[in-house]
């Protein structure tokens, strides 16, 4: 055995300081000095001691270690005897791990001052890359608001508190998220009151921020963390977008990260798992009623036995198919659901009551009375029988003088006014030319003048930004209606009404006095001119009653008793034919019409005065029903109420040619008159004249409640609400004219997709999942008018059903499987896109 | 259990169980939609200053700042704790940046650097133990010359007292460059014996040629080539003992100059607190 290499003793083994840069370059040898080198790596070795005087004498002080006292000794000069030869000092291990950390060190300060200062900084720094959402997003500015500037500004970031904020407003400009974009749910306090998972409809929801520790359990961890919830998100302020989302975590990275515990902190119901223990699903999918009312029940049962029904899935397809994206089930439209069993319904072809809707009337009025009590009312009908219609008030109302008058006037009963005070007489009368300036004015001026009234009847300020389809509340009404009308109603009305106006009463006395006859004297307007035209007996050829009027059959015609009068040229009253001769014939009792210029009827010729007149009002040839000097020949088609007079016109009755009622002649739809009433008749399913007045009607609920229900009731004409359920909202009643339609920049708390899962349903087909509820009143839903007190037609979805799959071991079950964070309306802002 | 064994598996249970509690404490601090990564990085940057700070202990050894010994258990546990949390604050995944990429790998290089260092200290120490004394690493080298001097003593002597040069003319063609070349570092790094088997083998080999005076000169020579033996495993040992640490420590400086521009950069694209 060898001994040992290393001795450990002072005198043996010399201190060995590893933490020097440097040791002594004999130490290879393994005969360092005692020395050693300098910090610098310099030899210091020069002799092996340093003498020591001791009285005359130079005394050797080389250690024990180093072999002790010398033989030889120093020299005279005090010198070692024994010089140290220079070595090369070498590092130490320490010594080179120190210099190789010095250069890594400064190779990383060298890298990192590149990195930051070279102009590809930005994407040297990124984390990684965006997600394939944001892959478009070409500057780091677009996000990140301090990254444009220097170093310096990066630094000063430690001092911006508003830097998150700064960053989620960057989020902002392309993802609009409402007013409230940072907020639980996007959702402001007040935004609280509203049920996203139901289009915007109103329900009573509660923001409960704060959890309850007595219902559910989700364990230690979320009590915990419902401690530890940033200040922001329990006083509303909300959080910030990192918060729950992450980018720079590549292209094929989620964005979203959220857990369904984090979920579990705010909500009251708490619970671990979708299949264990996630509340039951109250009013699913429908938290509302339809707003097409349509039985389920009554159609399958009732109507719906065809073959083609006994498939569940076959059946629901008929009325429902997937919206674009597959994902919602809409219901198919009326014309390929609805229009083969209901259309009659709408056009009102097998009704027997009216098939059209009164729109404008001329009230009953006992004028009788008025003019017994020398009240001026001018020309108005005997016979007319009809009330004064909603619509035509809704019109009237635009005359501010209207509601006065109508007070008064809605309390009397205007058939019988023998009872009525002179004040409230004087109302009716004012009611009289009220209804006939309207008239007057309507056919001068057309629909033009119903929209200048629509522009002056108030609409309930909430309703204000409404559209208001005017084309469709004309409905095209044509002019020569009101035209024809006035003719047969007023006769006198474009005389009378003007008269009326500028104050002439003692003129419209005289008009009364004469029986209403035109004098054709109007010409201060371009309409009354056209009234000139049309209303003048003398018509162009001059002749009242042509070879080609056959109203002058054999018998019983007015002039002679022998028919030869229309022989030769057809002039009845030429000056060469003598029949006026002689007799004293009835024209006049002086014969001396006929001579001078010839014509008959010049407005110089005085025939029609007095008595000797011709064409009295009680010639029913020319006045009353059958007008021959309006050159409207709807007139002639309307007069069928005088058997005598189609008699007297075409010499045989109607049982010949039998004319079809009015309100059949008009079977498309459209307007058409019938006695002292201008009706409308619905044209087809969506007819805009039903849709709009309806509409105007829910909106302007003050004054035009008659017209809404005049036109919503279910028996009448197009019975529009018999399917259009009406909704009573914050803005007023809503009619639903169309069903459930997803919007797609609308987010609501649940999303479901049908596609996703139709190839999952069994035999059942869609009764899988949406059971019939035999049991339940549908129709009395819409009883009221509240959408979310209802009962439907399908039981609510069972959680089970849904738990089949989604459980665990299967298909996800997180919260965002189903549920959306973000609720509301997102409409991307179009109006920023810049056009090159 | 020896005290060091304890020792071991208290201060593991008790880094198990701070590192348990810590993750729970941050995921219940991310469930809370706080910035779990935020918080996870301070305690990151707080973690790396109390493990250079033994570093700074080691150059401040005149300060009563406790043992060297206790200092390295806690840069252990605490250097394990820390790649633990930053295991947790990268999310289980390296980032795909540059700068994000680099910091993170070379983060783990340093952590994994710093484990073998730890598993090397635990077996090459044992094994340090079976080659012979305990030297000094810095003597080896000398050491090393000095058995040279010591066999070449040897067989001048024999030569003069045994009047043969069988001996020296096998220690020219054998053992001269076992003796004369410098302490081989890695040769016996995986404790390899088969250099000193093929010696003995020589050494065996010669051994009929010699007289029973030589023999005994042989004897001396034999022996003193089993203690350079040990020798240079000792060098070698001893090496890799202290080489570990030119990776770790270099690129521990690294990882803190990146890390102060991993926070001035978070805090400047508002990723921060």
């Amino acid at each position: 055995m060898t001994e040992k290499l290393q001795k450990f003793s002072f005198t043996a083994s010399r201190y060995e300081r590893p933490d020097k840069q440097w040791t002594c370059g004999g130490l290879k040898n393994g005969k360092p000095c005692q020395i050693g080198p300098d910090e610098r790596g310099q030899c210091r070795a020069t002799f092996e001691c340093h003498p020591k005087r001791s009285g005359d004498r130079w005394m050797c002080t080389r250690s024990a270690m180093g072999g002790g006292r010398c033989a030889t000794g120093p020299d005279m000069n005090g010198q070692c005897c024994l010089r140290i030869e220079k070595c090369q000092p070498i590092r130490s291990w320490r010594g080179k791990r120190g210099i190789l950390t010095k250069w890594w060190f400064s190779l990383t300060i060298a890298a990192l001052v590149i990195m930051l200062t070279t102009v590809d900084k930005l994407s040297l720094v990124s984390p990684g890359p965006l997600s394939s959402h944001h892959g478009a997003i070409e500057s780091c500015s677009d996000c990140h608001n301090s990254v444009d500037g220097s170093i310096r500004m990066w630094l000063n970031a430690f001092n911006r508190s508003d830097l998150h904020s700064k960053n989620d407003q960057n989020c902002q400009v392309c993802h609009d998220l409402g007013a409230s974009p940072l907020a639980a749910h996007s959702l402001s306090s007040n935004d609280w009151s509203v049920d996203f998972s139901n289009d915007l409809d109103k329900q009573s929801t509660t923001a409960n921020i704060s959890r309850d520790p007595n219902v559910g359990s989700t364990g230690i961890s979320v009590g915990l963390a419902s401690l530890l919830l940033p200040d922001k998100v329990t006083d509303g302020e909300g959080l910030h977008c990192y918060s729950c989302h992450n980018e720079h975590d590549g292209i094929q990275s989620s964005i979203i990260d959220i857990s369904e515990r984090q979920c579990q902190l705010c909500h009251q119901k708490q619970f671990q798992r979708f299949d264990l223990d996630h509340p039951a699903f109250t009013n699913y999918p429908s938290q509302r009623r339809t707003r097409i009312i349509f039985d389920h029940v009554s159609h399958i049962e009732k109507h719906f036995k065809e073959d083609e029904y006994e498939s569940k899935i076959l059946g629901c397809n008929r009325c429902h198919v997937p919206d674009a994206q597959n994902e919602t089930m809409l219901v198919n439209g009326f014309e390929s659901s609805c229009q083969s069993c209901h259309e009659e319904q709408i056009t009102g072809q097998n009704r027997a009551t009216d098939k059209g809707i009164p729109i404008l009337t001329v009230p009953d009025i006992d004028v009788d009375t008025l003019r017994s009590k020398g009240m001026l009312v001018g020309e108005w009908p005997d016979f007319t029988d009809a009330e004064l219609s909603p619509l035509m008030a809704l019109y009237l109302n635009a005359d501010p003088a209207f509601d006065a008058v109508n007070a008064i006037v809605s309390r009397l009963d205007l058939t019988d006014l023998r009872n009525a005070s002179e004040e409230e007489l004087s109302h009716v009368v004012e009611f009289v030319w009220m209804v006939k300036q309207f008239y007057f004015n309507l056919q001068l001026t057309g629909t033009q003048y119903l929209s200048g009234l629509m522009g002056k009847i108030t609409i309930d300020e909430k309703n204000t930004d409404r559209p208001i389809d005017l084309v469709g509340l004309m409905a095209a009404m044509p002019p020569g209606i009101i035209e024809s009308a006035n003719a047969r109603w007023f006769p006198t009305l474009l005389t009378e009404v003007p008269m009326y106006l500028a104050g002439d009463m003692l003129s419209i006395i005289s008009l009364e006095q004469k029986g209403g006859v035109v004098s054709v004297d109007i010409d201060t307007s371009a309409g009354a001119q056209e009234h000139d035209h049309h209303d003048d007996i003398l018509s162009e050829d001059g002749d009242v009653l042509s070879e080609d009027d056959d109203i002058l059959s054999e018998d019983g015609d007015i002039l002679s008793e022998d028919d030869d009068i229309l022989f030769e040229d057809g002039d009845i009253l030429s000056e060469d034919d003598d029949i006026l001769s002689e007799d004293g014939d009835i024209l006049s009792e002086d014969d001396d019409i006929l001579f001078e210029d010839g014509d008959i009827l010049s407005e110089d010729d005085d025939i029609l005065s007095e008595d000797g007149d011709v064409l009295s009002e009680d010639d029913d040839i020319l006045f009353g029903d059958d007008d021959i000097s309006s050159g409207d020949e709807e007139i002639v088609l309307d007069d069928n109420e005088d058997p005598n007079h189609e008699e007297l016109v075409h010499g045989h009755s109607h049982q010949e040619h039998e004319r079809l009622p009015m309100e059949d002649l008009a079977s498309a739809g459209g307007w058409y008159r019938d006695s002292y009433q201008i009706y409308y008749r619905p044209t087809d399913h969506g007819d805009r004249f039903m849709k709009g007045w309806l509409d105007f009607g829910v909106w302007n609920s003050s004054r035009s409640s008659d017209v809404f229900k005049k036109l919503s009731t279910q028996k009448g004409p197009s019975m529009c609400v018999k399917c259009h359920s009406i909704d009573s909202t914050e803005d007023g009643l809503e009619i639903n004219w169309e069903a459930k339609k997803p919007v797609q920049s609308r987010k609501g708390f649940v999303r479901f997709s049908h596609m996703a899962h139709v190839s999952l349903v069994g035999d059942e087909g869609c009764v899988t999942c949406h059971a019939i509820d035999k049991k339940t009143d549908y129709l009395s839903s819409f009883e009221n008018l509240n959408p979310l007190s209802f009962q439907g037609n399908f039981q609510d979805i069972d959680n089970v059903t849904c738990a089949n799959c989604h459980t665990e071991g299967k298909t996800r079950q997180n919260c965002l499987t189903c549920h959306n964070y973000h609720v509301g309306d997102f409409v991307p802002d179009y109006s920023e896109i810049s056009h090159p | 259990m020896s005290f060091f064994a304890t020792r071991r598996v208290v201060s593991f249970s008790v880094c198990a169980v701070i590192s348990v509690v810590v993750l729970y404490l941050l995921q219940t601090y991310e469930l809370a939609f706080q910035n779990r990564q935020g918080l996870s990085g301070w305690l990151l940057v707080s973690m790396v200053c109390i493990l250079l700070a033994y570093n700074l202990r080691k150059k401040l050894s005149f300060l009563p700042l406790g043992n060297s010994a206790n200092w390295l258990q806690l840069h252990i546990y605490i250097g394990l704790f820390t790649l633990i949390i930053f295991i947790s604050h990268i999310g289980g995944k390296i980032a795909e940046g540059f700068f994000a990429m680099m910091l993170t790998l070379m983060f783990l290089a340093v952590c994994l650097i710093g484990l073998i260092g730890i598993w090397l200290s635990r077996v090459l120490s044992k094994r340090l133990s079976r080659y012979g004394e305990q030297l000094i690493f810095e003597r080896i080298p000398g050491f090393a010359q000095k058995i040279r001097q010591d066999a070449e003593e040897v067989i001048l002597e024999s030569v003069d007292e045994t009047l043969s040069s069988t001996l020296a003319e096998s220690y020219s063609s054998i053992l001269f460059k076992h003796f004369s070349s410098p302490p081989r570092s890695f040769l016996y790094l995986f404790h390899s014996e088969r250099y000193i088997f093929d010696l003995h083998n020589e050494l065996d080999a010669q051994e009929r040629f010699l007289s029973a005076e030589e023999r005994k000169y042989a004897d001396q020579i034999r022996s003193l080539a089993v203690q350079r033996h040990q020798l240079d495993s000792q060098y070698a040992i001893q090496s890799i003992l202290k080489g570990w640490l030119f990776l770790h420590i270099p690129l521990s400086y690294s990882v803190v100059l990146m890390i102060i521009v991993h926070v001035v950069l978070v805090y400047a694209f508002g990723a921060a607190l």
